[in-house]
C-alpha cells in the first residue's frame, strides 16, 4: 500500500493506492491520526487507487472522522470504486461518512 | 567404696546409653533427609538398608515388600553376600519371622533364632551364613498398614534389645512412608505412561488416513472421521488405480485398544499395495483374507467394504464382507444397497467371496459408514440403525455440502446420548453435469506472513466460474478476509499459527472453509456489534454475515473450522 500526503493551505489530500487490509491499516492510522492531531481543516482521502478494504481500515477511517468531529473540521473520502463503497454499505455507515 | 563404685558404674552406663541414643537419633535425622530426597524406589530400598546396619550395628540386613497382587511378602532388597540367593524369594504371610511380624504388626526380636520354631533355617543353609540375632521390624504406614518388613541381622557388639527396637521403629515408620510415597509415584507413573501409549498408537493410526483426499474431475470424495475414546479400529482409504478407477474402501477391525490399532494399521498398507499391484481384485480381498488369517490373533477379524469405481462409466463393483451395506443417495432418498452374504475377514480360509455391481447415476452418492454410526442412540436410548442414517442422509440430500451437514447433525445428536464407537463415514457423489464441479484447491496461510494474494487470486478465479458478478464476487474476497483476520488476531491471538482455507465451486454455489488449530471458538460469544454504535472494531463478523448466505463453524476435534456458502441468485 502507498500514502502520499499534499499539504495545500487548509486541505491535506491523502492518496492512497493498494488494498488497505488487517496486514496494513496500522500505517493508514498512523498517518490519519498525526493529520487529525494536527487539527487539519480538510482532510481529503482520495480512494481511486484502493481496491478494496477491510473492516480494520473501516475501524481507521471512524476513528480519524471522531477526532475531525471533536475540533470542528472535516474528512472527505473520495473516488471510491463499487466495492469500496458496498463496503461501507454493509457497515451502514454510507450515510455516516462524507462521500465525493 | 563399693557402694561408690556401684553408683559410678550405673551413671557411667546411662550417660553411654544417652550417648548412644543421641547418636542413633542424628543418624535416623540424617536418613530421613536422605529418604525424602531419593527419587526411585529401588536407590530408596538401599538407602534404607545400608543406614539400618549402622543405626543398628548389624552385619546384614534384609527388606520385604508385600506383593499386592499376590499377597505374600517379596525380598525387594537382601544385602551381603547372601544377598543373590535370597533376593526374590516370596513368603507367605504369617509364614517364617517376617510373615509373623507382616500378619501381627508387631516386632520380633530372637537372639537365639534357632531356638523359635517360626525360624526358618533353610535360608542360612542355603546361603552359608549364620544368624546369630534377628531383629524384624513390620514397615507400618501412618494408618497402621504393614508394606512390608525390616530385618536386621547380627548385632556386631551384643543383642538386640528393645530399647534397639524403639529406635528402630522410628526408622521403620519414615522409610515406610517414603517406600509407600514411592509406590504411589510409581502407579501414577505406569498410569501415565500407559495413557502416553493409548495417545502414540492412536496417532498411528491416523497417520494411516489419508490426509489429501484425491479428487476427480465428475466425482466429489469427502470423508469424516471421528475417533472415539479408547483408540479404536475404524479406517478407511481412497486409492486411484489404473485405467481411470478408483477403489475406496472402508473398515472396522474387531476389538479395541493398542492390539486393533497396530492389526489396522498393517492391514491398511497391505491394501494399499494389493490395490495398486493386483489386476484383480477378488484376488486383493482374498489374499487379504489369508493375511489376517495368518497374523491375527485372539480371534481378531475385519469387517470390510470395498468399492471399485470405474469412473467413466459409473460402474460400481463391491466387494463386501461382513460391513454395513452402502447408501445410494438420489435426489430426494435414499436407498440402502443389497445385503451380502460374505462373513468378515480374517475368519475362514480360503473363502468365496462374492461381488456385486451397480451404475452410479449422475449426481448420485453413495456413503459408506461404519456402526460407529448405526449404533447411536435416539433419546429413547434405541439405537437409529440403518434406517436412521438414511433419513439423516435424506434431510441433506440437496445441501452445498453434504459432509459438513450430515457432519453437523451427528455431533449434535452424539453430543446429546453419546459416542458409541469411531465414526467414519466416505461420501462418493458424481456431478449432475459435465464440469459442475471446479478445482478444490487448498491454500496454506500463515499468521507471520503475508501471502492473502493467493487466496484473493483463486477466489476471483473459482467465483467467476461459479458465476458470480465482479461485485459479489470483491465481496466474497472481503468476507473471506475478514474471517482471515479474526482467526489471526483471536484465535492465535498474535501466535504463530496455520490456517488451511479451501475454496471450492460446484454448480451454482461457493463454498469456503478456513481450518484453524487455536483454542476453540465459543459460538456464543462471537457477536457482532450494533451498528447504531459508530467506533471501531467489531465489524468483521457483520460483513461476512451480510455478504455469505451460510456462516457455521463444523465440528472438528481440535481447533476450529468455519464454512462460508454464497450461491449465484
Amino acid at each position: 500500500m502507498d500514502i502520499k500526503t499534499d499539504e495545500l493551505g487548509k486541505r491535506t489530500t491523502v492518496t492512497i493506492v493498494g488494498t488497505i487490509t488487517f496486514k496494513n491499516s496500522n500505517e493508514l492510522r498512523v498517518v490519519l491520526v498525526s493529520l487529525s492531531k494536527k487539527k487539519i481543516k480538510e482532510i481529503y482521502i482520495d480512494m481511486k487507487g484502493v481496491e478494496y478494504l477491510d473492516s480494520s481500515a473501516i475501524a481507521t477511517f471512524i476513528e480519524c472522522l471522531k477526532i475531525t468531529k471533536a475540533y470542528d473540521g472535516a474528512l472527505i473520502l473520495s473516488n471510491l470504486n463499487e466495492t469500496c463503497k458496498d463496503i461501507f454499505m454493509i457497515a451502514r455507515l454510507d450515510k455516516i461518512f462524507t462521500f465525493e | 567404696m563399693l557402694r561408690d563404685n556401684k553408683f559410678l558404674n550405673k551413671q557411667n552406663k546411662s550417660l553411654q546409653e544417652a550417648n548412644q541414643e543421641i547418636k542413633s537419633l542424628s543418624k535416623l535425622l540424617k536418613v530421613a533427609e536422605i529418604i525424602v530426597s531419593a527419587t526411585n524406589v529401588q536407590d530408596l530400598l538401599e538407602v534404607i538398608m545400608r543406614m539400618a546396619e549402622e543405626i543398628m550395628n548389624a552385619e546384614t540386613s534384609s527388606l520385604t515388600l508385600l506383593d499386592e497382587e499376590t499377597g505374600d511378602l517379596k525380598f525387594a532388597v537382601a544385602r551381603g553376600e547372601a544377598g543373590q540367593i535370597i533376593k526374590g524369594i516370596s513368603i507367605k504371610l504369617g509364614q517364617g519371622i517376617c510373615g509373623w511380624v507382616a500378619k501381627t504388626g508387631e516386632y520380633l526380636i530372637l537372639n537365639d533364632p534357632y531356638k523359635d520354631p517360626r525360624f526358618d533355617p533353610s535360608f542360612d543353609k542355603a546361603s552359608g551364613f549364620k544368624t546369630r540375632s534377628y531383629l524384624c521390624m513390620p514397615l507400618k504406614t501412618f494408618n497402621g498398614t504393614v508394606i512390608g518388613t525390616v530385618q536386621v541381622l547380627n548385632k556386631r557388639k551384643g543383642e538386640f534389645t528393645n530399647k534397639d527396637a524403639e529406635i528402630f521403629t522410628h526408622f521403620c515408620n519414615l522409610s515406610a512412608i517414603a517406600i509407600r510415597n514411592q509406590q504411589l509415584l510409581k502407579h501414577k507413573d505406569e498410569q501415565e505412561q500407559l495413557q502416553a501409549d493409548l495417545d502414540y498408537a492412536r496417532s498411528i493410526q491416523q497417520n494411516f488416513l489419508p490426509k489429501v483426499i484425491p479428487q476427480t474431475k465428475d466425482y466429489y470424495f469427502d470423508a469424516f472421521y471421528l475417533s472415539a475414546k479408547e483408540v479404536g479400529g475404524d479406517f478407511y482409504d481412497i486409492v486411484p488405480l489404473k485405467n481411470n478407477r478408483i477403489a475406496v474402501y472402508i473398515a472396522d477391525v474387531s476389538g479395541k485398544g493398542i492390539p486393533a490399532a497396530l492389526f489396522m494399521s498393517k492391514m491398511s498398507s497391505d491394501m494399499r499395495f494389493l490395490l495398486e499391484n493386483e489386476k484383480d481384485q477378488l484376488t486383493v480381498i482374498e489374499k487379504i483374507n489369508n493375511h489376517i488369517l495368518e497374523r491375527s490373533t485372539r480371534g481378531m477379524f475385519i469387517t470390510l467394504l470395498l468399492l471399485i469405481i470405474e469412473l467413466k462409466t459409473g460402474k460400481v463393483k463391491v466387494f463386501n464382507a461382513g460391513h454395513i451395506s452402502p447408501l445410494i443417495l438420489g435426489e430426494k432418498t435414499a436407498n440402502i444397497f443389497t445385503r451380502s452374504e460374505n462373513p468378515p475377514v480374517g475368519i475362514i480360509k480360503g473363502i468365496d467371496f462374492k461381488t456385486q455391481e451397480f451404475i452410479l447415476k449422475l449426481g448420485e452418492r453413495v456413503i459408506l459408514i461404519t456402526d460407529g454410526l448405526t449404533d447411536i442412540k435416539n433419546k429413547e436410548g434405541i439405537l437409529i440403525g440403518i434406517d436412521g442414517i438414511k433419513k439423516i442422509a435424506e434431510k441433506h440430500s440437496t445441501s452445498a455440502d453434504f459432509k459438513g451437514d450430515f457432519l453437523k447433525e451427528i455431533d449434535s445428536r452424539i453430543k446429546e446420548t453419546g459416542q458409541p464407537d469411531d465414526i467414519t463415514m466416505i461420501s462418493i457423489f458424481r456431478s449432475p453435469l459435465p464440469d459442475y464441479r471446479f478445482t478444490h484447491n487448498e491454500i496454506l496461510i500463515f499468521t507471520d506472513e503475508d501471502n492473502t494474494v493467493q487466496l484473493r487470486k483463486i477466489i476471483l478465479q473459482i467465483a467467476t466460474k461459479v458465476g458470480f458478478n465482479k461485485k459479489d464476487t470483491n465481496l466474497i474476497i472481503v468476507a473471506v478476509l475478514e474471517a482471515l483476520s479474526n482467526i489471526i488476531k483471536y484465535t492465535y491471538g498474535g501466535e504463530i499459527g496455520k490456517i488451511e482455507v479451501s475454496v471450492s465451486g460446484e454448480g451454482k454455489t461457493l463454498k469456503v472453509l478456513l481450518r484453524d488449530y487455536g483454542k476453540k471458538v465459543d459460538e456464543e460469544k462471537i457477536v457482532s456489534r450494533d451498528l447504531k454504535d459508530i467506533r471501531p472494531g467489531g465489524l468483521g463478523v457483520h460483513f461476512i454475515k451480510e455478504i455469505m448466505d451460510s456462516v457455521e463453524y463444523l465440528p472438528v476435534k481440535d481447533g476450529n473450522e468455519l464454512r462460508l456458502i454464497k450461491k449465484v441468485k
